[in-house]
Parts: C-alpha cells; sequence; structure tokens
C-alpha cells in the first residue's frame, strides 16, 4: 500500500534511506531533514512496516525533483516503481511540468518514462543541494533523468 | 483522519458558503506570496519569497471562492513532536468571515493525519488562536528548535509576538 507517512514513520524512513546512502547510491538525509520535509514523501507499507520511501520536492513552479528513493531488501521489487508513479501523480495534481532526478540507477527511471539528459539542460535551480555536494561540480558521475509530465 | 468539529474546537458552525479550503498547487504560489507579503509589508507576520513557497508548497492550503484565492495558511512540522501554523492570511476584504478559522481547522487536521502531537504559532492575534483551541504559552517553553527559522527573523531576539499552542489526541 502506498501512502502518506505519519510522523511516526520517520525513525524507519531515516534506516532505509541512510542504509541506501551507506552503499554510496543515494544522499544520506537527517532527522531534521525528514520531519521538515515529511510532506514531501510517500510511503510503501507492507505489513505494517515501511517497505520504501520516496520524495517529489517542489523546486519552482514547474520543476519537481525525485530524492531520498530506497526499499528495504526484503521489500518487492516493483516497490520503488510504484513509490516514483505515486510521486509523478502527484506532481501532476500539484501543476508541475517536469520532474527530475539525479541517478546511478539511470536504467530504473528510464523504465518508468524518464529520458537521460544533459546535467546542464535543467535550469540552475535544480542544482540547490549539488552545491553542498563533495563531488560538485567535477567529479559527479551522477546521470540526469527528466520526464515531462505532459507527455505521460 | 476525519475530525470532528468538536475536537477541532468548534462546536456548532457552518463554513461561509461557496467557500472551500484545498491544497494548494504550484499555481496558486504568487497569489499566496501577494497575500502574505501584503500583511508582512506592515509588519504583522513574516515576508516570504517565492522560492520558500514553492519549497514547501505542501505545507499550504489556500481557501477559495468562485477560483479567487481569499486566504492562505501553512503548516510547517519542525521536528517528530512539533509543528507550527504559518503564513495564515485572509484578504482584506475578507475578514471576519471565518475564512481563517475554516484554515485553521484544516491545518490542524493536517496535523492530527500526520500523527504530531502539539500545533504552535507565534502570533499578534493570540484571541484569534485561543477561540480555535490553542492556549497562551511562553515563548521559552517551546523547544530551541523553533528558534533555528527566529534568528533569521528581523526582529530576533525583540520579538514581539505571542507563543500560542494546541494539544492533539493522536491516534494511530
Amino acid at each position: 500500500m502506498i501512502r502518506r507517512p505519519r510522523i511516526q514513520d520517520v525513525p524507519q524512513m531515516l534506516a532505509i534511506i541512510n542504509a541506501r546512502a551507506a552503499r554510496g547510491e543515494i544522499l544520506p538525509r537527517s532527522q531534521n531533514y525528514l520531519c521538515q520535509n515529511i510532506r514531501d514523501f510517500y510511503v510503501a507499507e507492507e505489513g505494517g512496516r515501511v517497505a520504501a520511501c520516496g520524495a517529489l520536492h517542489v523546486l519552482w513552479s514547474d520543476l519537481g525533483e525525485v530524492r531520498a528513493l530506497a526499499s528495504e531488501p526484503w521489500a518487492g521489487p516493483a516497490v520503488e516503481g510504484q513509490i516514483v508513479r505515486a510521486l509523478l501523480d502527484e506532481g501532476r495534481r500539484l501543476g508541475l511540468e517536469r520532474i527530475f532526478a539525479f541517478t546511478y540507477f539511470a536504467e530504473f527511471f528510464v523504465d518508468l518514462g524518464f529520458a537521460i539528459v544533459e546535467r546542464e539542460s535543467l535550469p540552475r535551480v535544480a542544482w540547490r543541494e549539488c552545491i553542498d555536494c563533495v563531488k560538485f561540480p567535477a567529479a559527479c558521475d551522477e546521470t540526469t533523468v527528466c520526464v515531462e509530465l505532459r507527455k505521460t | 483522519m476525519e475530525i470532528g468539529l468538536e475536537q477541532r474546537g468548534m462546536g456548532q458552525w457552518a463554513p461561509p458558503a461557496g467557500l472551500r479550503v484545498r491544497p494548494a498547487t504550484v499555481r496558486d504560489v504568487e497569489e499566496i506570496v501577494r497575500l502574505v507579503n501584503t500583511y508582512a509589508a506592515r509588519g504583522e507576520m513574516l515576508p516570504k519569497s517565492l522560492n520558500q513557497v514553492y519549497q514547501n508548497i505542501r505545507d499550504f492550503s489556500v481557501a477559495e471562492r468562485d477560483g479567487e484565492i481569499v486566504g492562505c495558511g501553512a503548516l510547517h512540522v519542525l521536528w517528530d513532536n512539533l509543528a507550527e501554523i504559518r503564513s495564515l492570511a485572509v484578504a482584506e476584504g475578507e475578514r471576519r468571515r471565518g475564512i481563517g478559522g475554516l484554515l485553521v481547522q484544516q491545518l490542524v487536521g493536517d496535523a492530527c493525519e500526520l500523527g504530531l502531537p502539539q500545533v504552535f504559532a507565534l502570533t499578534y492575534k493570540p484571541e484569534f488562536f485561543t477561540h480555535w483551541g490553542f492556549r497562551v504559552v511562553e515563548r521559552e517553553s517551546l523547544p530551541r528548535k523553533i528558534w533555528v527559522d527566529c534568528i533569521d527573523c528581523v526582529k530576533f531576539p525583540q520579538c514581539d509576538e505571542v507563543a500560542v499552542l494546541r494539544d492533539l489526541e493522536v491516534g494511530r
């Protein structure tokens, strides 16, 4: 079941996100970040436990970013895709035009309708979190993926 | 979670005709910023940038009548036990019609759905909030976490706002 998180889900979400971050696959997140941005998130619940989570962060009137997408090892393989689809629906409801992600798993996003694009094709506001990244700018090795919501 | 009017501190009360409160979308942002900054210019609330509202768009609800935005308000989660009502504003010619109360109910309902035990606000209108089930508390009784935002305020630390707090029923 995909649902909105409650604040009581934050400890499980933190554990899931930061386990994936420890593998170098996504950025780590603090409890403060999760609390203050809890309303960006969806979670997948399986058997009464949080199996996966992901966020859609709105950056500007037309632009959103998928962040903090992660799942438990025991969760079904499709669960992250279900989260992303829910986030895309949310983006449409909010009136966004496009949603992007920085990722090491471009094929995952391409299967969900995203296209691989040049990082420089995104507006500068998309780089908000990048400028604090230890890899910014020269060592960035993530792939940029983007989906136009009107075409999907 | 559906919460009853009684729990919201309401008693018998009907919302103004033709009015609805709904979650904001990015299309509402310019109007929200205009509304909030009208009051901010008079020192009655904190100003908000387009950027701040876009990035926290999920926090916002708007009151709408015939497609026109007549009020707005936000519920921002600060920590796992505390949320703040922010940027509560009703358009000039629309005040004293229950719109602010409708928005507060929505935002308190949001906090209940999120499972938060307490909601607070910093305000110049404490009697408005006490009407809606809040109580006046010492600013210093609130957790230090809230000052993270306050320290950027032009009025810090000579703040003259009143802190109001409401306890919520946390169910699962």
